[in-house]
This record gives structure tokens, C-alpha cells and sequence, in this order.
């Protein structure tokens, strides 16, 4: 594997100056860059308008002067994201997207029209009901998040822009899907933690150097044999965005290898594509509105539960480990359905309950994950 | 004759036992942590062999747990708290279907199958209600040695609600509780109350057999006032085993004791 | 014709609330829980009788239930640090002494984000748990009325008339409809008139009494009760001759109160030193005056809740409360429940101090009393008040 690549995928994720510089240099190929959070921003949108996309992921600068703080029941990234944003870490940005979703970026947002003010935050008011004309009032928001992407630009709005992006991104999401397949039957083929750095990196890095990046893995993956398979216990990693690479690169070092995830920045990322055939608006509904499930999208609990055991079935983990950020409201209501969804399959769940803008996993989550492994290590027996 | 040592270097204190072949406990102590967790085991290590009057070259095995157990740089193993107090509690009786660890730092909850497997654990989340600490803390305010809470408790007379269950807010109502007049004892009651609330809470998470027994261990099981209170709480009288401060360290010497017999010769 | 008392009005909605729910439930009535801004004129007007667990949640707060609830709800294992309305809801399963002996079974659950993003999840899982079906209505926060937002709006009231209907077989009574938008209408303006009794000095109402006049717009709004209701207490409140009192401190209190306190704001204040309003109550102030049509009426007034609505918007009417109400000081209830009530306190505060108007924050809980410190919270609103004193 080349050490290289890996080596610069995790320092996008984890150093916000490096993540910095980086970005800087992409001002001049694109039209701007904007920042978004969450998976429900139509990223070909923006793409399309000729800027860059990147998602907000966390400062995990814990040496940095945290000027400002929310109110404690924001959630933990929130509060990191909030404290980076005053100290002007998102100067770079042109401009900021907020989802409609959990009451933290609610917050977030705005805190951030009132206090940080610059780079200026736009909300996609995205549906978060799948029934009473979604698709139409989608399309109209699109719209109007376009207009005022281009009014920006300067571009113009056309059908068949997003249509080319759209099947690039598509090209991109299989090459992850790709990836993650290697690893199926290759694990040792790269690590839990480097494979999550891979993926994060790719929602900030330059699409088009992403996509060779991914090609050049996934080809390296396919030629190598599979190797012996290490002792370690599989992992299913669970849960809202895990920017924390060195956080999973403890939980393996613990003895355990990350097989599989059903995270933010993982294959909650990647498992969909964007239909080409048909209504742009309508297939971007599908992709990011009615194809949930989501903790803050409104979708059927049961089909819910279903689609989750079916995506457990595939890898089969001996366990799963369920990472929060504290105070993250839809994700405590997403593992108590998770929980219950994975009994009838005798699938040992540990939650992890994690302050964001902390680098290390501290003695006491070590402790509960070697525990945890001791315990499925004795299961096994 | 061959010995196997355990360490349970905690928060707190280090807890040492000494165990021979039939899984006896021949020897153990108890020092308070100091800053260097090394250092310290090693010299209270030899302290503890010396006092036996026990040759370290028939010490087979050296197994540490708790907090500072990967600081234990001499020892040939290490496991968790939590599979060293399975193997403790299932060794008491293996009736045992959960077990009650307070600690310093934090506080577990441990369930049991009935082959003596963990099945389940629960641990208190990041505040420190429900730990020893908070005890610690608050009995401080009380200007009350902890040693002392569990029989002061015994003689409240009242019933007290103490609201808060976060250390900083029930610091601040014992010190209303004082300005109030309120009896020590009648405090102390409360806060044990609240404690086993905590618990509690812990116990439910836990997917808890009501089958068999509960076994209380660490250092606050001493505490007579908390045993009382946390019975009750649960419906059921706990079990406290002789020294519940020397558990975990109990449990690790007895891990490596199975690990070994269970090894080629 | 002699007029019932608001008193009396106000325990008769109370009773029969609670005994309607049971005996609607014994007589196969449907019942839906539903979330406090949810649109109820429709569901009333399909016959289906509407409860609140948050509303539930609040009389079990003020019953000083709330923290053995909060506890037992950890038998399901909930975290401590959820919305605690919903945290006694789902502790209401492993609690016998419930008041009122609980809540019937419901047999639909309408859930909106007007409000926050709470409701949802906490419904959405009784959905889940009890096998209820459950419907929820998207109210985007957005400043301006489009079209298209409008519309989406209207589509989803309409599938909700669809989704009752399937429920219960009940066709919508349009008549019914518009006496409900109506009664609402005229209840909101009347709570508006009674709180505005408070402009002058001395205060017609104390902002405690106004918290416990809450219940029938929360609950029973739409109602023709809750339209007597409010008409009797303005009746029986009229404005006095001004009589201002020397160096009072007028003082706003923003946010949620704390309901399991006996006078629902902590202590420690009197008549020179006295809360006039809470913003709060007025949250259910809602805007039916877009035309005619009840679907537009109501497009309008669940959407601009105050929670849902943009942050300027809710600083420009806090600011203009401060002004009408003649505020010396405002205290903001940080509240640990409700993330998105949050977001305006730092920014209010920096109105606030622009004009030298003194504000504090006070952190607790609505409902939760463990997470309200006597202690702290007396000592901050004394010194609050000696900085009041000292300007």
C-alpha cells in the first residue's frame, strides 16, 4: 500500500493546517470552496456550480484557543466546530452549508449567523418527510440553493452540468464500494483506521486527484493476495461522523480490526448512487432524502431495522462498537434502535460515548473497549 | 511450591494478592498509588515477597489490571477489571450473575452467564456521580473521613432528598444542607441514596438475570451504609465477599493461574 | 346570564382533559398524542381527541415526579442527558404512582419540528415501541414565505387529513374546522390582550399566574372552553389605575420556566424586584391571520413558531417585549433540555447590552430538578440584583 497516500489522506483529516494549505491551493481551480455538513447536501449541486465541495469535519485541536464555547447540550462536534470557527480556522471558506437536521447545527447555525458571521452560512432547507410532495419542494429548494450558488459564480444553471458531475461522483462511490469489497476478503489489504482516513479524506480533497487516489488503491487491492488473516476480532463501527483516525487506529492496536462501518463518513457516504436516467431533482430526492434510513430523517422504523440487519449480515462482525459524540440527541435514538435491532441476532453492541475535540481515547473508552474484546474473546472460547 | 501475584493498580490504591496453585490467597496489600505507578508496584512487590518470606524466583507469574495496568512494566500479563472481576465473582460462587464494582474513577456493572462469562457491562458515564470519588468529595465537605460514612449512615433518622445527582451541584446542596442544621448522619444517608441511584441505573443497562446474586466489590463495599442502601434499591440483600477491596486483583492472579494449567507443558 | 369564573372554567378543562382521554379511550374514540405545535383544529375536526405528553410531562414536573421518572426511565436505558419531557415519558412505562394514572393508549402520533427535532425522535421510538403509527409534519425554519414552501406545508396537512382518515375512517368536518380556526384565532389574540394587562405598573398578572394560565392554549386551543376561558380572565382582570411603584425592576424572564419549582421561577424576587413576563408563555401567540382559508391559516401559523423562526426575527421580538414591557433586566434560562432554545441567549445578550439593559443567565432545566442548583442560582440572581441596584 502506498504509505504516501495514506500518509496525506490522514493528515487532510486530522491537520486542520495541512487541511488548510491544501485547500488553499484549490482556490484557484475552482470558483470557490464551499463547506457543508452532513449527507443530505447534494454535493453534485455544488460541484456543479463550479465549486468545491468539502465537508466540515472536526478541528480535533485541542491546543487551540477555544474562545467561545456553546451551551453544554450541543453536541461535542458541534462545540469543536463552533470553537474552530471563532478562532477563524474556516477563513478559507467562500461560504458554509447547514442541513435541516439535528437541533445542534441548528444551533450551530445560528451562533454562527450572529457570532462568527464570515465565511456566510446558507441552510439547504431539505425535507425530512418522505410523504407530501418532498420531491417537489426538493427540487425547488435545489433551485434555489443554485441561484444563490451562481449568483456567487457568476456561472449559469444548466441541466446537463450536474448530469456530468453527477456520473463522476457515481464513478467515485464505486471505487469506495470497490475498496470496501477488497477489504472483505483481504482485510490485512489495509487498515480499519486507514481505509476511514481514505474515505474521509476523499469529502475534502480535490475530486479529480481522489479519484486516481481511489483507482490506483483499488487496483493496487485487487492484484494483492489475500493474506493471512490476523487474530484480531471484526469490528462494525456504528455511528454519526468518526473523524478520529488515531481514536480508531487505538481500538485496533487494542486487538481488534474495523471490517465494516455504518457511519457518516463511511458507507452511509458511498452505499447509494444518484440515478442518471430521469428527473435530476427527483433522483437526488431519492439519493439524499427518501432513501434513509436516517437518525433525522423520518423513515419507517421496521424498514429501518431491516436494512441495518441486512447491512450487519454481509460482514458478520463478532461485535460492533457504537461511537457517539456526547450530547448527539438522534444518535442515542439511533443506538437504542440499533441495540435492538441486532439482539435477535446475538451480535454484541459497546457504546462509546466521545467528546469530539479530543484527540486520544483516554484509559477509561480503552478500558471498555479491551473489555469488550475480552469479552467477545471469551464468547468465542 | 509456585505462586502467582495480581495487581489491581487503580485509581486510588494498588491492591497486591498473592495466590499459590490451589488458587489460595497466601499474601496481599493495599498502598495508596503515588505518582509512579512502576515504581511503586515494584517496590511494594518486594515488600509484600519479603514479608512472606517468599523467594521471587517461585513467583510463576505476574499478572496487573486496573488503571495503571499497562505502567506495570514487570508483568507477563494484563487483562481488564471487568474479566478479572467475572473470574473473581464466579470463583466466590458460581451463582454470581452480576457484579457491582464502585471505584475511584468510575463505577461497573458486570453480568454473568452461568458459566461465569461476562455477557454484558455497563460503566458509569463521564460524570462522577456514582463513584467513589464522589463520595470522597463530598464526605470531605461533610468534614467526615470516608471510613467513618458507612456507621454515621446507620444512625440517620430522616429522610433527605438530595436532588442533584452531578458532584459539583451536590456539594453545593450538602453545604445547604449544613447551613440548614441538617444531622451528618441524615446527609450521609442521602448520599449513599443517591450513589445507588446511580447504580441503578447501571444495573438496568446491564440486561441484569434476576436469577442469582449480586456481588458487591471494591473498597466502598466496606461501607455498610451503602450496602444497606444499595439493597435496597435492588430488592435484594448484595453479597459482600471477604476483603472486596482485593477483587480485581484476586480475579487477574486467577486468570493466570487458569492460562497457565491450561498451557502445554 | 351570570359568567363562570376562569377559575372554574380553567378546572373543568383540566378534569375533563384528563377524564375525556379515558373515557374517549373506553368508548373506542381515537385518541393521538401529539406534539404542542402540532395542528389540532385538523385532528378535531376528524373527531379524534388530542393529548400532550409534554404537556403530560410538565404535571408530572410540577407533581415533583419528575426525578424518580427521569431515573426509572433509565430502565430503558436513556441516557440522562435527553430533552427531559421525553426522558419522564419514557420513564412513565417502569412508574406506578403516575398522576392521573397515566395517559390511555393512543392510537395515532403526530409529530412536527416546529418546535425542535426532539419530538421526532422521541415519537418516532413510541412508534416504534407501542406499534402506533406515527405522522410527522416538516415546518422548514425559513424566513420568507415561497410558493413552493407554502405549498409543501399544505400538501403535508392535506396527507394528514389522509393518514386520520385511514386511521379512524372519520371524513374531515369543514364547519367543525373553521369554528376550531377560529377559536384558536380569537384565544391567541385574547392571551396576547391579557399578557399586554402587564405593560403597566403594577403588574394584572404575575408572570407565575400567566404560567398557570397556560394549560388551555397549550392543550385545548381551538376549543370554545379555552376562548371562554381566556375572555373570563381578561374580564376578571381589568386594567387598574397606573400606579407606579418607585424603583421596581421590571424583569423579563426568557425562556422555559422551571416547573417542578412551586412558583415556577426560582425565589428571591418581590415587588421591587419582580418578573413581569415570560416570553415563554407568549410561544403560543401564533399568527392565524393569513386569509380566510383554514389550510392557509394554519400553513401560516405553525410554521412561524417562535422556535422555528430566524434569529433576527426572534432578537427583534424580544428587543420590542423589553420595550413594550418596560424591562429593566432580563434573566435567560439556559435550559439543558431544548438545544435549539438555546441559540439566541449569547446573541440576545449582546443586544441587551448595547442598550445597558443588564441580562444573567441561569442554567437548569424546565424540568428536571436535578439539574437545578438551589444554591447557584439563588447566589447568581442576588448579585444580579445588586448590579441592578448598583446601576
Amino acid at each position: 500500500m502506498n504509505e504516501q497516500i495514506i500518509e496525506h489522506c490522514r493528515k487532510l483529516v486530522s491537520d486542520s493546517d495541512y487541511r488548510k494549505t491544501y485547500l488553499l491551493g484549490l482556490k484557484d481551480k475552482y470558483r470557490g470552496l464551499t463547506g457543508y455538513f452532513s449527507n443530505y447536501i447534494p454535493e453534485e449541486i455544488i460541484a456543479a456550480a463550479g465549486f468545491h465541495p468539502l465537508r466540515i469535519i472536526g478541528s480535533l485541536n485541542t491546543s487551540g484557543p477555544h474562545l467561545q464555547t456553546l451551551f453544554n447540550p450541543a453536541c461535542s462536534f458541534v462545540q469543536d466546530v463552533y470553537a474552530a470557527a471563532c478562532s477563524g480556522e474556516f477563513s478559507y471558506l467562500d461560504h458554509i452549508i447547514f442541513p435541516n437536521s439535528c437541533d445542534s447545527l441548528k444551533l450551530l447555525y445560528q451562533m454562527w449567523e450572529s457570532e462568527v458571521k464570515e465565511p456566510s452560512a446558507y441552510t439547504l432547507l431539505h425535507p425530512i418527510n418522505t410523504d407530501g410532495g418532498s420531491i417537489e419542494y426538493f427540487a425547488a429548494q435545489i433551485k434555489v440553493f443554485a441561484e444563490e450558488l451562481h449568483r456567487n459564480s457568476g456561472a449559469d444553471f444548466s441541466q446537463e452540468e450536474p448530469a456530468n458531475v453527477i456520473d463522476k461522483y457515481n464513478r467515485m462511490r464505486g471505487l469506495l464500494r470497490q475498496l470496501y469489497d477488497i477489504r472483505k476478503s483481504n482485510k490485512a489489504f489495509l487498515a480499519g483506521s486507514d481505509t476511514i482516513a481514505l474515505m474521509t479524506a476523499g469529502l475534502i480533497m480535490d475530486r479529480d486527484e481522489y479519484h486516481q487516489i481511489l483507482e490506483q488503491v483499488v487496483q493496487e487491492g485487487r492484484k494483492q493476495k489475500p493474506q493471512q488473516d490476523k487474530l484480531s476480532k471484526n469490528i462494525m463501527l456504528i455511528g454519526p461522523l468518526m473523524d478520529n483516525i488515531h481514536f480508531l487506529e487505538q481500538i485496533e492496536e487494542s486487538g481488534a480490526t474495523i471490517v465494516d462501518d455504518d457511519i457518516t463518513n463511511g458507507t452511509r457516504y458511498f452505499d447509494r448512487d444518484v440515478q442518471t436516467q430521469g428527473d435530476l431533482y427527483e433522483n437526488l430526492d431519492r439519493r439524499y432524502i427518501l432513501s434513509g434510513p436516517s437518525p433525522t430523517l423520518y423513515t419507517d422504523p421496521e424498514t429501518d431495522a431491516r436494512l441495518f440487519q441486512e447491512k450487519v449480515a454481509g460482514p458478520n462482525p463478532d461485535g460492533i462498537i457504537f461511537i457517539n459524540q456526547k450530547f448527539c440527541e438522534p444518535h442515542v435514538h439511533n443506538y437504542l434502535a440499533k441495540a435492538e435491532a441486532l439482539k435477535p441476532m446475538g451480535i454484541p453492541i459497546l457504546m462509546l460515548e466521545v467528546e469530539h475535540n479530543r484527540c486520544e481515547a483516554n484509559e477509561r473508552e480503552l478500558l471498555r473497549i479491551e473489555s469488550f474484546l475480552e469479552m467477545l474473546a471469551v464468547a468465542e472460547k | 511450591m509456585t505462586y502467582i501475584l495480581g495487581i489491581d493498580a487503580g485509581s486510588s490504591y494498588i491492591k497486591f494478592v498473592l495466590i499459590d496453585e490451589t488458587g489460595g490467597i497466601i499474601g496481599k496489600s493495599i498502598v495508596p498509588r503515588g505518582a509512579e505507578i512502576d515504581a511503586s508496584c515494584r517496590k511494594n512487590y518486594e515488600i509484600l515477597s519479603e514479608t512472606l518470606e517468599i523467594d521471587q524466583k517461585q513467583i510463576d507469574g505476574i499478572i496487573a489490571t486496573g488503571y495503571g495496568r499497562k505502567q506495570v512494566s514487570f508483568a507477563d500479563e494484563v487483562i481488564t477489571e471487568i474479566t478479572a472481576l467475572a473470574i473473581a465473582g464466579y470463583s466466590i460462587t458460581p451463582n454470581i450473575r452480576m457484579i457491582i464494582d464502585i471505584g475511584g474513577q468510575d463505577s461497573k456493572v458486570v453480568s454473568l452467564n452461568e458459566s461465569g462469562k461476562v455477557i454484558d457491562f455497563v460503566m458509569n458515564q463521564k460524570c462522577s456521580a456514582g463513584t467513589g470519588k464522589f463520595l470522597e468529595v463530598t464526605s470531605a465537605s461533610l468534614g467526615v473521613k470516608v471510613e467513618d460514612l458507612g456507621p454515621l449512615s446507620l444512625n440517620a433518622d430522616k429522610d433527605l432528598s438530595l436532588s442533584s445527582t452531578c458532584t459539583v451541584f451536590a456539594e453545593s446542596e450538602i453545604i445547604s444542607f449544613v447551613a440548614a442544621g441538617q444531622k451528618k448522619e441524615n446527609i450521609i444517608k442521602a448520599l449513599h441514596n443517591t450513589i445507588s441511584s446511580q447504580i441503578l441505573g447501571l444495573y438496568y443497562q446491564a440486561n441484569a438475570d434476576d436469577q442469582g446474586e449480586i456481588l458487591f466489590a471494591g473498597g466502598v463495599a466496606l461501607n455498610d451504609g451503602m450496602v444497606t442502601q444499595l439493597s435496597s434499591k435492588l430488592n435484594q440483600r448484595v453479597r459482600v465477599p471477604e476483603n472486596p477491596q482485593f477483587i480485581c486483583a484476586l480475579g487477574a492472579a486467577l486468570f493466570l493461574k487458569n492460562k497457565q494449567m491450561k498451557k502445554p507443558v | 346570564m351570570k359568567l363562570e369564573s376562569s377559575k372554574t372554567i380553567l378546572t373543568k378543562l383540566f378534569t375533563e382533559y384528563y377524564l375525556t382521554g379515558t373515557q374517549a379511550k373506553k368508548e373506542g374514540k381515537p385518541i393521538a398524542f401529539i406534539t404542542a405545535f402540532a395542528p389540532v383544529e385538523i385532528l378535531r375536526a376528524m373527531g379524534v381527541f388530542c393529548m400532550y405528553p409534554e404537556s403530560y410531562a410538565v404535571v408530572c414536573a410540577a407533581s415533583k415526579k419528575a426525578s424518580e421518572m427521569i431515573h426509572a426511565s433509565r430502565m430503558s436505558s436513556f441516557t440522562q442527558d435527553l430533552c427531559s419531557y421525553s426522558l419522564i415519558d419514557f420513564g412513565t412505562e417502569h412508574y406506578e404512582r403516575l398522576p392521573y394514572g397515566g395517559l390511555p393508549d393512543p392510537d395515532m402520533l403526530i409529530a412536527t419540528n416546529n418546535q425542535c427535532g426532539t419530538t421526532l425522535l422521541w415519537f418516532k421510538l413510541l412508534s416504534k415501541k407501542k406499534n402506533i403509527p406515527l405522522f410527522i409534519i416538516d415546518y422548514p425554519a425559513a424566513a420568507d414565505d415561497r410558493p413552493a414552501l407554502r405549498q409543501y406545508i399544505r400538501r403535508q396537512h392535506e396527507s394528514l387529513v389522509e393518514f386520520v382518515q385511514q386511521q379512524t375512517s372519520n371524513p374531515i368536518d369543514d364547519q367543525i374546522l373553521s369554528e376550531q380556526i377560529a377559536n384558536s384565532k380569537k384565544t391567541c389574540q385574547t392571551w396576547k390582550n391579557i399578557h399586554e394587562l402587564n405593560k403597566q405598573s403594577p403588574i394584572r398578572l404575575s408572570a407565575n399566574k400567566l404560567i398557570n394560565a397556560l394549560f388551555p392554549i397549550v392543550a385545548a386551543k381551538g376549543t370554545k372552553s379555552a376562548c371562554d376561558y381566556y375572555e373570563a380572565l381578561l374580564h376578571e382582570n381589568q386594567p387598574s389605575p397606573e400606579n407606579e411603584s418607585k424603583g421596581a425592576t421590571r424583569l423579563l424572564w426568557h425562556g422555559y420556566p422551571m416547573w417542578f419549582l412551586a412558583k415556577k421561577f426560582p425565589g428571591c424576587f418581590d415587588t421591587d424586584f419582580q418578573i413581569v413576563l415570560d416570553d415563554y408563555t407568549l410561544w403560543w401567540d401564533l399568527d392565524y391571520s393569513s386569509g380566510a382559508d383554514p389550510m392557509e391559516a394554519m400553513t401560516k401559523a405553525y410554521s412561524s413558531t417562535y422556535l422555528n423562526w430566524p434569529l433576527n426575527q426572534k432578537l427583534d421580538w424580544v428587543e420590542s417585549l423589553v420595550d413594550e414591557y418596560a424591562i429593566g433586566g432580563v434573566i435567560c434560562h439556559a435550559n439543558r433540555s431544548c438545544r435549539r432554545a438555546l441559540a439566541d441567549i449569547v446573541p440576545l445578550r449582546k443586544r441587551l447590552s448595547k442598550r445597558n439593559i443588564p441580562s444573567i443567565i441561569v442554567e437548569s432545566d424546565m424540568a428536571n430538578p436535578d439539574f437545578y442548583s438551589k444554591e447557584q442560582v439563588r447566589l447568581r440572581i442576588e448579585s444580579f440584583r445588586e448590579t441592578l441596584r448598583a446601576s
